[in-house]
């Protein structure tokens, strides 16, 4: 590994904290907005 | 670290699994449909991983949605492809973005909860009607401003939910009329019609990851494929302005021959001197 890829790497890697915790809301919100595709 | 993404034979680690990691040392792993049966599997194997390397690794999956989907039903749920946003984006802009960013969220938190840190998405590929179908439904739309502004909402969505997006596949590849697993493209457009191709990725730029396509843009290198282009990387990095982390489609992939998956199984083979680590690297080399 190049030290820029290092970096890079490390930069990408800096998970970020997840802000919700509920799958079947966000598909349930999802869907209901998908249902607006005509047909 | 080696600076690979290695894939795994089946559902658990193999003795000779482990006994060539540990030399190896990749980066990360990628995981495809047969290393996914069920979620605590999943999360078995992805911890394993992470045990073997002694520290927290990217583990990527290429989980789009529509037909390309490493976590299947029943055990997952089942995500749209991209293009379902892009027909609601025709009718309600601002309702499709919502919706991308939504779908997002829920791969993160699916995805996650197996181990999974990195989704090799979005795809932020212009569609064209010459294109072949190995983008098709995948890519969001034919617009570039509509592909820029869906692939961001996905990427937020995925950020929102603790996962690390690629997008893919850069400079673009919705021109290519052959698909890439099986033989080489090579797009022919003028510079001043790839510029449609690059304006997703250039506006995506800050982006984490990137993956490269396995295309010839004659217009800017006509011997070598975006991906081993010294030419097309400096677009990629000056041009387009993409800063981050660069990655290579698969190795395996017909488009680049044998060579490549060669040169990395022999990257592999320098560490491995063990009889029991070439026994692995003979099948990885297949």
């Amino acid at each position: 590994m190049t030290p820029d890829a290092e970096r890079r790497l490390a930069a990408a890697m800096a998970w970020p904290a997840p802000e919700y915790n509920d799958l079947d809301l966000a598909i349930a919100q999802r869907d209901e907005l998908l249902a607006h595709i005509p047909g | 670290m080696t600076p690979l993404f290695l894939g795994l034979s089946g559902s658990v680690l193999t003795a000779d699994e482990r006994a060539l990691f540990v030399v190896a040392d990749p980066v990360g792993y990628i995981l495809f449909k047969r290393n996914c049966l069920d979620p605590a599997q999943l999360l078995a194997l992805t911890e394993s991983l992470r045990v073997l390397a002694g520290r927290d690794l990217p583990i990527l999956i290429d989980q789009e949605g529509g037909r390309v989907a490493r976590l299947q039903p029943p055990h997952w749920p089942v995500f749209p492809a991209a293009a379902r946003f892009g027909a609601l984006y025709n009718i309600a802009p601002l309702t499709a973005l919502e919706a991308a960013r939504l779908n997002g969220v829920a791969l993160a938190m699916t995805l996650r909860a197996s181990g999974v840190t990195v989704d090799c998405l979005p795809l932020i590929d212009v569609r064209s009607d010459v294109g072949h179908d190995i983008i098709g439904d995948r890519a969001f739309a034919s617009d570039p401003m509509w592909v820029s502004a869906m692939g961001r909402a996905t990427l937020d969505g995925l950020r929102s939910g603790g996962i690390v997006g690629v997008i893919k596949h850069i400079p673009g590849h919705g021109r290519a009329t052959v698909d890439s697993h099986l033989e080489l493209p090579v797009v022919t457009a003028s510079r001043a019609e790839l510029e449609s191709d690059f304006e997703p990725f250039r506006r995506l730029q800050a982006a984490p990851m990137a993956m490269t396509a396995h295309v010839v843009y004659t217009e800017l290198d006509a011997e070598r494929c975006a991906t081993l282009s010294p030419v097309v990387i400096d677009v990629i990095r000056s041009d387009i302005g993409f800063d981050g982390l660069l990655m290579s489609d698969d190795l395996g992939m017909a488009a680049l021959g044998d060579s490549w998956r060669r040169a990395a199984t022999s990257r592999c083979t320098a560490r491995a001197t063990s009889r029991r680590c070439r026994r692995s690297l003979a099948r990885l080399g297949r």
